[in-house]
């Protein structure tokens, strides 16, 4: 695994591109948690919950975590769960991956390749879809005229998206190790 | 490696996710459960008569249908997270951030007047604090728009129990655990269901009329101890006709279905001794008084137009009234249609 993470890391276009993916990933994650606002309310300002102690791992809903630090900015607030920032980091990590190794694969002689190994990208959409309020997941309210009282099934659903989302990446990131194997074997000597 | 391990690991791993979440659940969440097949099939009556709505005129209320019906809204107890040392600030302050259009549900003690904007409320749902030297629990339910204030509560205060009946907040003493819907306001736990919560009224206001009308009162601030966009509610907006708290879609299921109305028109609720009633806000503001029968109990419902509120007062056998001076508040609350009818499936109703 360590020679496939440093062949990624040395070729400059997959390097580059997975860390603009794993970045805009981390940020729309934030986004869906309804953690980061762009916008925000003025001046800049730093805020620690009094209670910060017993906010740090009490959960709001699942896989979503209460903020205990404010930070506002003139251009947007964002308000600081550390075990969402881990989760997110560690999605966003194997976001890189996914997308640095479909880029390294593009990468290969044409005759080389044997599949762009894009699957595992999946896996990024379900973690968007975990941010929650009062008692319905976010991205459903607006949609409430859709799902309608089919609300209560999706809501049992989103237990399984973070972990959903894990396994997609997880399997992706090998799969795609598995193909750039394949493809290099088939490379000239 | 075989292609069909991987799809085939994946799904183990969801259903491994999934067993553990469900082993792993809270512990009030086990006990509601056992007390669904614990359930009695028979039907029992309320343990206290005192003041006791009877949800279904009849004579008998069925608490186990009530408690097979509650369901889990996603989160864990406490998830939303009631408000347990409020803020107060004074009406200036609070004019800051706080809009005319915007609505606070009014407390008027003896103490003093309290306010509880319904942008702060929407993410918090419960507010626990001392009024008049009892424990009150200001509770609000974002979709049902149903907003009341028990009294006399135990000291750890009511919490919110992630769960939901007819779509309605179900709330949880937290020194108990015993579960209350918060329109039913009475226990249904399988062990003396039908405990009531004393309730009072707590009246929704814009908050221009609010701040028309008292010249003091406090305020709860957005200093909650939690951080949440209290500019935004997440269910849409009052001012906008698209949204949530008008569209005719109800989310979660409910007991019953009532076309009389429809589903989110609000109307004033109000529980009687054997019986409950149901009254547009729209006819009273039209007739400015009406006297009326909440089951077997005498109301009078009055306009108040500073405040542009119905409120609703208990009044004697002996004949109608054309003043309310000295009568006591009756059991009223504003609340959305549909909620009220599938609590109360034999409510009277009157509309213009």
């Amino acid at each position: 695994m360590r020679t496939f993470i440093k062949k990624l890391w040395d070729d400059d276009n997959a390097r580059r591109w997975g860390a603009v993916a794993g970045v805009v990933y981390f940020v729309v994650y934030q986004i869906s948690l309804g953690h980061l606002r762009i916008m925000g309310s003025g001046g800049f300002s730093l805020t620690l919950a009094k209670n910060w102690q017993q906010l740090f791992f009490k959960t709001s809903a699942p896989f979503l975590w209460e903020p205990l630090l404010r930070w506002t900015t003139p251009l947007f607030e964002w308000v600081i769960a550390p075990v969402n920032i881990f989760l997110g980091l560690v999605l966003g990590a194997l976001v890189i991956v996914n997308v640095g190794a479909t880029i390294y694969l593009y990468s290969l002689p044409k005759m080389c390749r044997l599949d762009a190994g894009t699957k595992g990208l999946w896996g990024i959409l379900p973690s968007f879809l975990t941010g929650f309020a009062c008692c319905a997941p976010t991205f459903l309210i607006p949609l409430v005229s859709v799902f309608g009282s089919l609300t209560i099934y999706i809501t049992w659903l989103r237990i399984l998206l973070i972990p959903a989302g894990l396994l997609l990446l997880v399997w992706g990131a090998y799969y795609s190790r598995r193909q750039i194997r394949a493809a290099e074997a088939r490379l000239p000597a | 490696m075989k292609r069909w391990i991987v799809p085939v690991a994946i799904l183990v791993g969801l259903l491994l996710v999934a067993g553990i979440w469900y082993a792993t659940r809270p512990v009030e969440e086990q006990s509601m459960e056992a007390m669904e097949t614990a359930l009695e099939p028979t039907r029992s009556e309320p343990s206290s008569s005192e003041a006791t709505p009877d949800p279904q005129p009849g004579g008998q209320v069925d608490y186990g249908a009530f408690r097979s019906n509650v369901l889990s809204g996603g989160v864990p107890p406490d998830g939303i997270p009631p408000i347990d040392e409020p803020i107060w600030d004074p009406i200036a302050t609070a004019d800051q951030w706080l809009m005319d259009e915007d609505y606070v549900f009014v407390l008027e003690a003896q103490e003093g007047v309290y306010a509880y904007p319904q942008r702060i409320l929407v993410w918090h749902e419960i507010v626990n604090h001392q009024v008049d030297g009892q424990n009150h629990s200001i509770t609000y339910c974002p979709l049902t728009g149903f907003c009341v204030g028990y009294d006399g509560v135990a000291q750890g205060g009511l919490g919110t129990s992630g769960r939901l009946l007819n779509s309605n907040l179900v709330m949880y003493d937290r020194e108990t655990g015993k579960y209350w819907p918060q329109i039913l306001g009475e226990s249904i736990d399988s062990e003396n269901p039908g405990t009531p919560l004393n309730a009072f009224p707590v009246h929704w206001v814009t908050w221009k009329n609010f701040k028309d009308h008292y010249e003091e009162a406090k305020v709860l601030s957005t200093e909650t101890g939690y951080f949440r966009d209290y500019g935004r509610d997440p269910y849409g907006s009052y001012r906008d006709e698209n949204s949530y708290y008008f569209t005719p879609v109800v989310m979660f299921p409910t007991m019953n279905d009532d076309p009389r109305l429809a589903n989110k028109k609000v109307v004033v609720g109000i529980k009687g001794q054997n019986g409950v009633l149901a009254i547009d806000p729209a006819l009273v503001e039209e007739r400015g008084m009406i006297n009326a029968m909440a089951g077997d109990t005498p109301i009078v419902a009055v306009y108040d137009q500073n405040l542009d509120i119905v409120r609703v007062f208990e009044r004697e056998d002996d004949g109608e009234v054309t003043s309310v001076d000295g009568l006591q508040p009756a059991h009223h609350f504003d609340v959305m249609w549909f909620a009220w009818s599938a609590y109360f499936p034999d409510t009277e109703l009157m509309t213009k």
